[in-house]
């Protein structure tokens, strides 16, 4: 199979990030302190406004705290690198190249693709696309497309995977489907896992732990520990007290809540 | 699962009774019909006395039975297989329409002599032409494509140039915008005075003007592709380790060649209209300048057969850009076709 890949530490410090608005400051990220452990599985979950897209930006690079610093293994993320993958919820596969070409941009795109060919393969058979190297992205369904964008993020063995609802677009069982492939990948190479999602079933399904931030100050509000030994069983006791945590620490649980009975 | 890529649906023949496609005595009927008429042609062009003068009248009589022999072998390939048949069988009746323009074009001038001469000559005097005329009619071919292609080529390198840095870098976009849009619809063929004076000869002068005409669309299109691309493909393409060389050739430039090809296929109808137009005014050599020449002769037959060979040689400089296309946009969805 495909040789391991060893997850990076990140150490986001004090950073914030504000964006100027006709004249006006407004706070996208108010001042987030959050270490994440190599190999770690951490969702970011809250309300649309919280800041959690702005912030795992800001760990990909392709955006800059306004203050604070975030560190990769101890060095300063300046600018997007290949170590930091990232995955959208639209797969944004490039749609002039094949499948095999697309999962191919990574290694391609640092001129190393000559001496690595058989990675894309293998990626390719590592996320189920074994057959389909030669298909357009137009003509693969959502979860298929997500696959190959998935693969495409790999490639390169990022130490960290920077995912951004990759699943929201999905039907349900697509959605299950991938939510135990993202499993299994993670488990075979323990790459440090960034998981923005607004589904709490899914952060408690997939995550180690859960990052609950709130808008209007946008910053993290509550982490919670997920100790439940994998697999999971989506409809556990102990699932459902972590789901209704967070969903207390979201605001969006009823505050007393009547048992209703028709006789 | 694969979605299997979308095919012009083939015109549905009617079906026999016993399931085979096809063989009903309307589907003969029509694939008959050109033959038909084709005999007819040449049963009027040899019955028929010539009533204006033309000098290779038998030469035309050969012609529409190498035609006639041309359409017997079609058709009985055409019975081999079914998609073949299909094909006859949607080609047949346009095919029969244009012989038989052809075939009353003939009649009504050859035969009947009842439209002016020498404005509107007879096919078989046109004929005369292309076989009389053929040593200068190739040459000016030659020469209007030397400087088709030249000039083509200059234009679009340029434009594509332009429209990448245009819509790479907004620097410079704010110097040349300008330029581009006061200078760029100016019609090339209107600089024809200024160009002549400049340039130490007309061909270097036609050469400019068709780069010019070019240039503009291939940079407006390129430009604007390349502005519209998502933001998202560069910011997946950095995360993936990508440089700006790397974005400009391989993202930027790839997604927006749909509409940089629109530019070429614009340049191109541009660079016919400027090639013709400069051979008229400066140029000593070229169909264009063949057909003023005709003209000044009042040779109208030499006039129709420089335009039919232009005909051919533009419709199939077309086609191959459209091939060409097909290969490169193998991957978008419902392309048209030319």
């Amino acid at each position: 199979m495909v040789t391991r890949a060893q997850g990076g530490r990140i150490v986001i410090q004090d950073v914030s990030r504000t964006f100027e608005d006709r004249g006006s400051q407004v706070v996208a990220l108010g001042n987030v302190n959050l270490d994440i452990e190599p190999g770690e599985f951490i969702s970011l979950i809250g309300p649309s406004g919280c800041g959690k897209s702005t912030l795992l930006r800001l760990v990909t690079g392709l955006d800059r705290p306004s203050s604070g610093e975030i560190r990769l293994d101890g060095e300063v993320v300046r600018d997007s690198h290949y170590s930091r993958g990232l995955v959208f919820q639209d797969p944004t596969l490039f749609p002039w190249k094949s499948i095999w070409g697309n999962v191919a941009t990574g290694l391609e795109a640092r001129g190393v693709l000559k001496e690595r060919k058989g990675e894309v393969d293998k990626f390719l058979e590592l996320v189920g696309l074994k057959g389909f190297e030669r298909a357009y992205p137009h003509q693969l369904s959502g979860g298929m497309a997500q696959r190959a964008a998935l693969a495409r993020a790999l490639v390169n063995h990022p130490k960290v995977l920077l995912l951004d609802e990759p699943l929201g677009a999905l039907d349900a069982f697509t959605r299950m489907n991938l939510q135990d492939e993202i499993l299994r990948i993670w488990q075979e190479r323990r790459t440090t896992m960034i998981f923005v999602t607004h589904d709490i079933d899914e952060a408690v399904y997939l995550s180690d732990r859960v990052v609950i931030m709130t808008p209007r100050p946008a910053k993290i509000k509550e982490i919670v520990k997920i100790d439940l030994p994998r697999p999971r069983a989506r409809n556990g006791g102990t699932f459902f007290e972590y789901r209704s945590r967070i969903l207390e620490s979201l605001q969006l649980a009823p505050e007393a809540v009547q048992p209703e009975y028709i006789v | 699962m694969l979605r299997t890529m979308e095919l012009t649906r083939p015109v549905k023949l009617s079906a026999a009774p016993g399931g085979r496609t096809a063989l009903s005595a309307a589907s003969v009927a029509v694939i008959l019909l050109p033959a038909a008429l084709l005999a007819l042609a040449l049963t009027a062009h040899e019955v028929l006395p010539n009533k204006q003068p033309v000098l290779h009248s038998a030469q035309y009589g050969y012609l529409l039975i190498v035609l006639f022999g041309a359409y017997a072998l079609w058709a009985i390939f055409a019975f081999a297989s079914e998609g073949a048949f299909r094909r006859l069988r949607t080609q047949a009746p346009i095919t029969a329409l244009i012989i038989g323009i052809v075939g009353v074009w003939e009649l009504l001038t050859l035969k009947l002599d009842s439209l002016p001469l020498p404005y509107f000559p007879s096919p078989v005097k046109i004929a005369d032409a292309l076989i009389d005329d053929r040593e200068k009619l190739l040459i000016c071919t030659l020469y209007s494509l030397r400087l088709l292609f030249l000039g083509y080529l200059i234009g679009a390198f340029f434009g594509l140039v332009t429209g990448l840095l245009m819509g790479w870098y907004k620097q410079f976009q704010y110097w040349i915008n300008p330029f581009l849009r006061f200078i760029g619809p100016i019609p090339a063929t209107a600089w024809i005075p200024v160009v002549l004076l400049v340039f130490p000869s007309s061909f270097t002068a036609s050469l400019f003007l068709i780069a010019l005409g070019t240039w503009f669309p291939v940079a407006v299109m390129t430009w604007s592709g390349i502005a519209g691309v998502n933001k998202s493909f560069f910011e997946v393409a950095k995360t993936l380790g990508a440089s700006e060389r790397y974005l400009v050739f391989k993202v930027a430039f790839p997604a927006a060649f749909p509409l940089v090809f629109i530019g070429l296929f614009m340049g191109l109808g541009t660079s016919f209209v400027t090639l013709v137009v400069a051979e008229m005014l400066g140029v000593k050599a070229g169909l264009g300048f063949y057909i003023t020449w005709a003209q000044g002769w009042a040779e109208y037959y030499k006039v129709y057969a420089a335009l039919l060979i232009m005909a051919v040689l533009f419709s199939t400089i077309m086609t191959l850009l459209f091939k060409a296309r097909d290969r490169v946009l193998i991957w978008q969805k419902g392309l048209i076709k030319w």
